[in-house]
């Protein structure tokens, strides 16, 4: 009882509450208003969205791990807290992980719709993730020609024949083995995957020490000043000796910090880094 | 028990951990691929993983381990209280927000000394403290309990820090302080905690004299001529500087400077300055030992050095004061 008129009491005060301070304010009025809760739910609320529908995206919207975050550039943020977002008068609020577990459940309460956005575990869960957030934030045609371009863009990615292993590897020293979408796109690239162990794991230096990969996938070392763990495996002598010694292909974290159709740039720069080497080879 | 063959046999001692640690690791090395690998005679890749990977991680828990036994030998003769140590008092802690204070706002990237140094700030910022309360309070319980209050201020303010984090991925970077590991250190993150703790040594040896004279009380001390406040700033100075050099080897690693100086006060009568060096050895003993623990215990991911140290410390700590029959 008392939550429900905590609820009822913040869906009065955000009835009450002036319109956000957005430069989009004339025009989003006149339309529905959309809240994103989380990076992750940004690019897909940029992507889906009229620009002037956006009335609040998340903090990180701008960031350099945000794929889109030229597009959120002059856009309002919100943190996902209850209040500052009802403050927004949202019709739609869009999620990943954003505003915490009872996030939906409490937005539904409030009258307000939550478009959920699914966990993509392979390339296929990607395209259909893709659809669905397209269809529940409105903008289905524009979901279809976005998976559209990434089936088309995957088709014409060469497989590379000779299969050279490939380890990817995060600055903060995880490794992606099998089962894993990122092992999708390794292999999708037309490599094997150095990490055979199954899951996500850290970097065994003493593997390291013995074997070499024939490609390091370096990923999320754009944001080095973001990641303060000096222990990280990442940085020991010798990951940083492979990482100088083998072929390493630099992918900006934005490419990798979600499950969306920014994937493909993944697996376009792997092939055509192991095309060129090879090209160089001959 | 004599000095020497105390010493030797700690010294023996901590030749066998280290070397046991050796042993253990992803790679299996049985002991003739291993002693190929420390004479030079094996593999490439064993000698990079003996050499660059096992030893590193040995030496790192055993100096840490080491540090924060004479460290708390050290506090326990000033103090005169068998309970201080560098984790209890707060000083680890302080020291740990120190470092993570530098990682936070990036000045650790300005250089590889400011971490280290932001460490040995925090450390020093809690031993004056300390220090200060001491002078002006007398009472045993008294001075634990404004330790107990400092470690829980530090905590505080790492929670605040953890609550501020700027993104999602930095948060259990941060984290990881407090928790304390010596995993993946090499012999570069050695050297640089290495003149800190080389000069916090020199301060603590020469502090030796002043804490045999504490023990029969201040009065009977400055009787011998030894000059106490000189005696009380070396201590605070060289436990700053070696407690804070440990924090930026390892994170926080509580109760080793308290276990490692009550198992060997026995031994040497109860005399502080001959607690030191026995209690910097059986510190660095028994973190190796504990890093070998953590790496045997099966657990889903590896467990943390600063974990299994509080696991076992802290009863060891209640033990110890519950065996105490003053309070005062």
């Amino acid at each position: 009882m008392v939550r429900q008129l905590i609820i009822i009491g913040l869906v009065l005060l955000a009835a009450c509450a002036p319109r956000a301070n957005t430069s989009d304010k004339d025009q989003t009025i006149a339309g529905r208003r959309i809240v994103s809760l989380d990076y992750c739910a940004d690019q897909y609320v940029l992507k889906f969205a009229n620009r002037n529908e956006i009335a609040g995206l998340s903090p990180d919207a701008e960031k350099i791990f945000s794929y889109m975050r030229e597009e959120a550039a002059g856009l309002n943020k919100v943190r996902p807290r209850a209040e500052d977002v009802l403050l927004l008068n949202p019709d739609i609020v869009v999620r990943t992980y954003g505003g915490g577990p009872n996030a939906a459940a409490f937005f539904e309460r409030a009258g307000i719709e939550v478009v959920q956005i699914g966990y993509a575990a392979s390339l296929d869960d990607v395209k259909t993730v893709i659809q669905k957030a397209a269809d529940d934030i409105g903008a289905s045609e524009k979901g279809r020609a976005v998976v559209t371009k990434m089936e088309t863009r995957l088709s014409n990615i060469s497989k590379n024949p000779s299969g050279s292993n490939i380890l990817y590897l995060t600055s903060k020293g995880a490794v992606a083995g099998t089962g894993t979408l990122i092992d999708e796109l390794l292999t999708t690239a037309g490599m094997t995957n150095f990490q055979t162990r199954p899951g996500w794991n850290t970097l065994s230096l003493e593997r390291l020490a013995h074997e070499q990969p024939d490609r390091i996938a370096a990923s999320f070392f754009d944001t080095s000043d973001l990641v303060s763990d000096i222990w990280t495996p990442a940085r020991h002598p010798i990951a940083q000796r492979q990482l100088a010694r083998v072929p390493v292909t630099e992918l900006p974290s934005a490419w990798t910090s979600c499950g969306a159709w920014f994937l493909v740039d993944v697996i376009e720069a792997l092939a055509a880094d192991q095309a060129a080497l090879e090209q160089t080879i001959q | 028990m004599n000095d020497r063959l105390l010493l030797s046999c700690l010294g023996l001692a901590s030749l066998a951990a280290i070397f046991a640690a050796c042993f253990l690791g992803s790679t299996p090395m049985p002991p003739g691929r291993l002693f190929a690998a420390m004479v030079g005679a094996g593999s490439v890749g064993d000698h990079i993983v003996l050499w660059e990977i096992r030893l590193p991680r040995a030496i790192a828990a055993f100096i840490v381990g080491g540090a924060l036994g004479l460290c708390g030998a050290a506090l326990q003769g000033l103090l005169r209280n068998p309970l201080a140590e560098p984790g209890v008092l707060g000083v680890s802690a302080f020291s740990a927000l120190g470092a993570t204070l530098a990682l936070f706002y990036g000045a650790a990237a300005l250089s590889p000394f400011v971490l280290p140094l932001s460490a040995i700030a925090g450390a020093l910022a809690a031993t004056f403290f300390l220090a200060f309360a001491a002078i002006r309070n007398s009472s045993m319980v008294t001075l634990i309990l404004i330790g107990i209050g400092l470690s829980s201020f530090a905590g505080a303010l790492m929670a605040l820090l953890l609550n501020l984090a700027p993104n999602p991925f930095s948060l259990s970077d941060l984290i990881s302080w407090t928790l304390g590991s010596v995993a993946n250190r090499s012999f570069a993150d050695l050297a640089l905690a290495g003149p800190f703790l080389g000069a916090g040594l020199i301060f603590i040896v020469m502090s030796g004299r002043g804490l045999t004279a504490l023990s029969l009380g201040e009065e009977a001390a400055h009787g011998l001529g030894v000059n106490l406040r000189r005696t009380r700033m070396f201590v605070v100075i060289g436990t700053g500087l070696i407690t804070g050099a440990a924090v930026s080897i390892a994170g926080a690693i509580g109760f080793v400077g308290i276990v490692a100086p009550h198992l060997i006060r026995p031994l040497v009568n109860h005399d502080p300055a001959r607690t030191l060096a026995p209690a910097a050895f059986l510190g660095g003993i028994l973190l190796v030992l504990a890093d070998i623990g953590v790496r045997l215990i099966p657990t889903p991911s590896e467990l943390r050095l600063g974990v299994l140290a509080a696991l076992i410390g802290a009863p060891a700590f209640i033990w110890i004061a519950s065996q105490r029959r003053t309070g005062s």
